[in-house]
């Protein structure tokens, strides 16, 4: 009874706390996307994703830092009170988000490893674009294959169809292999399958905005001059050409997977590319961050104690 | 309960039962209120879960079931209806999004010193009303602000319309597979325009690189080489 009363407990403060975080986040994450226009696209994308999963990491630090270690330590084993009927609801709740999101994440992952087999089922390894490896996919029967798309999350690679090949002039091949090996340095497909965990209401348009971003971010990524630009630009308009559009398979992030009328910004962003988005993002010296990590250390270290007797309080409070 | 009335509480509770209930009510209530292109009576609409009705023109009681149902469609129209604005209502609407909020005096002033003062007043009320725009006071006049960006209306009135095109048709593929072709069409357009804007901004680089005396970087696009080059 105790241990299912800790687990109840836990998964409560979890669920609670995940809520509140993830309201407040849907409510005020375009006032942070607005704040963040003047910097880079890629520093917005990285905020965006933040914002996305800062509601389960901090439920889960709270959880994990506070809640489970106040029940332990101040919690007497002897007594053998009621579960309560709030933190069991909460706590079946919170089981069956995290249920819910693992199987969602499970079922994007086969779902993609499908398509992809299907795509790959008769492709040919092509030689690596920047230590990614690129296959060369092939038409099978009654199975459109994507233009390009960066596939795979343990080993991400690209794939490239013979239509996009025979399509694109050398140079606009490389910027679109590029931008696509710049999805995979970033690891969006792994982000992907984390936005699958973390589901919530009302996050839809986050997440819009923030696979917006990406896309932009690889574009910036791709290219490094006007020239090079306008060959991405130009790679964009007629791969959209290539028809039927299917939607692009979860987990990967395909070069073109919208209508060209979504795609018209992206390729005005491009046309209008100047050398202001080559500036690097400022460095920050790691000492600072060390300096900070350590400061919030030595303060929960002297605040510890307290912290867990009022985390506990709380928590009665929740079983009352 | 007598037959009209039983058909009158069908037709409440249809929307409230069926899954499209907006496009259904949406429907009845259009047709009735003449927003539609109405057809001759007497037509058979058929409801969902078998249920029928004729429409009869002319007795009273249809004239209390259409103001109901006008009443009915604004109350689960939820306000989607579409703003509907005027030439001088969106030409208002840019000024403020232009300048962000102003006054009555500031508007005419500034970008309307052809339209009377009245007039503009009139105008920024009326678009208070319709909740497009909100206002507080400066000192003894209105400072109204869109409420809106430019993108979210003409979302909002781009998805209304596209709302009463599905449901001007009893075939909802229809008006689909217009949309679809249509689109089609403007992609292709689009598609066509933004390559011509592409090839202007490369003849453009490769003027200035000649200006400067500089040989261009990328030669224009042509098939030169299907090898990848890594």
């Amino acid at each position: 009874m105790f241990a299912a009363r800790g687990i109840a407990v836990s998964l409560s403060v979890f669920v609670i706390v995940y809520g509140i975080v993830s309201l407040a986040v849907s409510l005020c994450w375009r006032a942070g996307q607005r704040h963040s226009r003047p910097y880079p696209v890629r520093r917005i994308a990285d905020l965006l994703f933040a914002m996305r999963m800062f509601p389960l990491v901090t439920a889960a630090v709270i959880t994990a830092a506070f809640t489970v270690p106040s029940f332990l330590l101040l919690e007497p084993r002897a007594i053998d009170e009621p579960l309560g009927y709030v933190p069991l609801v909460l706590g079946i709740g919170g089981a069956l988000l995290g249920i819910l999101g693992i199987a969602n994440a499970g079922i994007a992952l086969r779902s993609a490893s499908r398509q992809i087999s299907r795509w790959t089922s008769a492709a040919q390894p092509a030689e690596s674009c920047g230590a990614v490896p690129v296959i060369r996919i092939s038409p099978v029967s009654a199975i459109t294959l994507p233009a390009m798309t960066a596939a795979g999350i343990l080993r991400p690679r690209v794939l490239l169809s013979g239509a996009a090949e025979s399509l694109l002039t050398a140079n606009e091949l490389q910027t679109a292999l590029n931008h696509e090996v710049a999805h995979v340095r970033r690891r969006d497909n792994l982000k992907r399958l984390l936005l699958r965990l973390v589901a919530f209401p009302g996050m839809k348009n986050l997440e819009g905005a923030w696979l917006e971003a990406t896309e932009m971010a690889a574009d910036d990524a791709a290219v490094s001059n006007a020239c090079e630009a306008l060959d991405l630009a130009e790679a964009l308009i007629k791969l959209s050409r290539l028809t039927p559009l299917e939607p692009s398979a979860v987990l990967t992030a395909a070069l073109i997977h919208s209508p060209a009328s979504v795609m018209n910004a992206r390729i005005e962003r491009l046309i209008a590319w100047s050398d202001e988005r080559l500036v690097s993002l400022p460095r920050f010296s790691p000492r600072y961050g060390l300096g900070a990590a350590l400061a919030t250390l030595a303060l929960f270290a002297m605040t510890y104690s307290q912290l867990l007797a009022g985390v506990h309080t709380a928590t009665e409070w929740l079983v009352r | 309960m007598s037959q009209p009335r039983l058909r009158l509480l069908g037709y409440l509770l249809d929307p409230l039962t069926v899954g499209d209930f907006r496009s259904q009510f949406f429907i009845a209530g259009s047709k009735l209120s003449g927003s539609l292109a109405y057809q001759d009576p007497p037509i058979n609409m058929d409801i969902p879960n078998g249920r029928t009705a004729v429409w009869r023109r002319g007795s009273g009681w249809d004239r209390i079931q259409l103001r109901l149902f006008w009443h009915m469609q604004r109350v689960f129209h939820f306000g989607g209806s579409s703003p509907q604005l005027g030439p001088l209502e969106e030409r208002l609407l840019e000024a403020l999004w232009e300048r962000g909020n102003a006054t009555v005096r500031d508007l005419v002033n500034g970008a309307c010193q052809d339209l009377a003062y009245t007039t503009v007043m009139t105008t920024l009320d009326r678009l208070f009303k319709k909740k497009l725009l909100s206002r507080e006071t400066d000192g003894r006049a209105f400072r109204y602000a869109p409420r809106f960006t430019r993108e979210e209306l003409h979302r909002q009135v781009a998805g209304e319309a596209f709302r009463q095109l599905m449901d001007a048709s009893s075939v909802s593929s229809l008006p689909l597979s217009y949309l679809v072709d249509v689109l089609t069409e403007r992609d292709e357009q689009l598609l066509n325009h933004l390559h011509q804007v592409v090839e202007a901004k490369r003849r453009e680089l490769r003027g200035s690189e000649s200006r400067r005396g500089e040989a261009p970087s990328k030669k224009p696009s042509q098939k030169q080489d299907t090898k990848i080059k890594i």
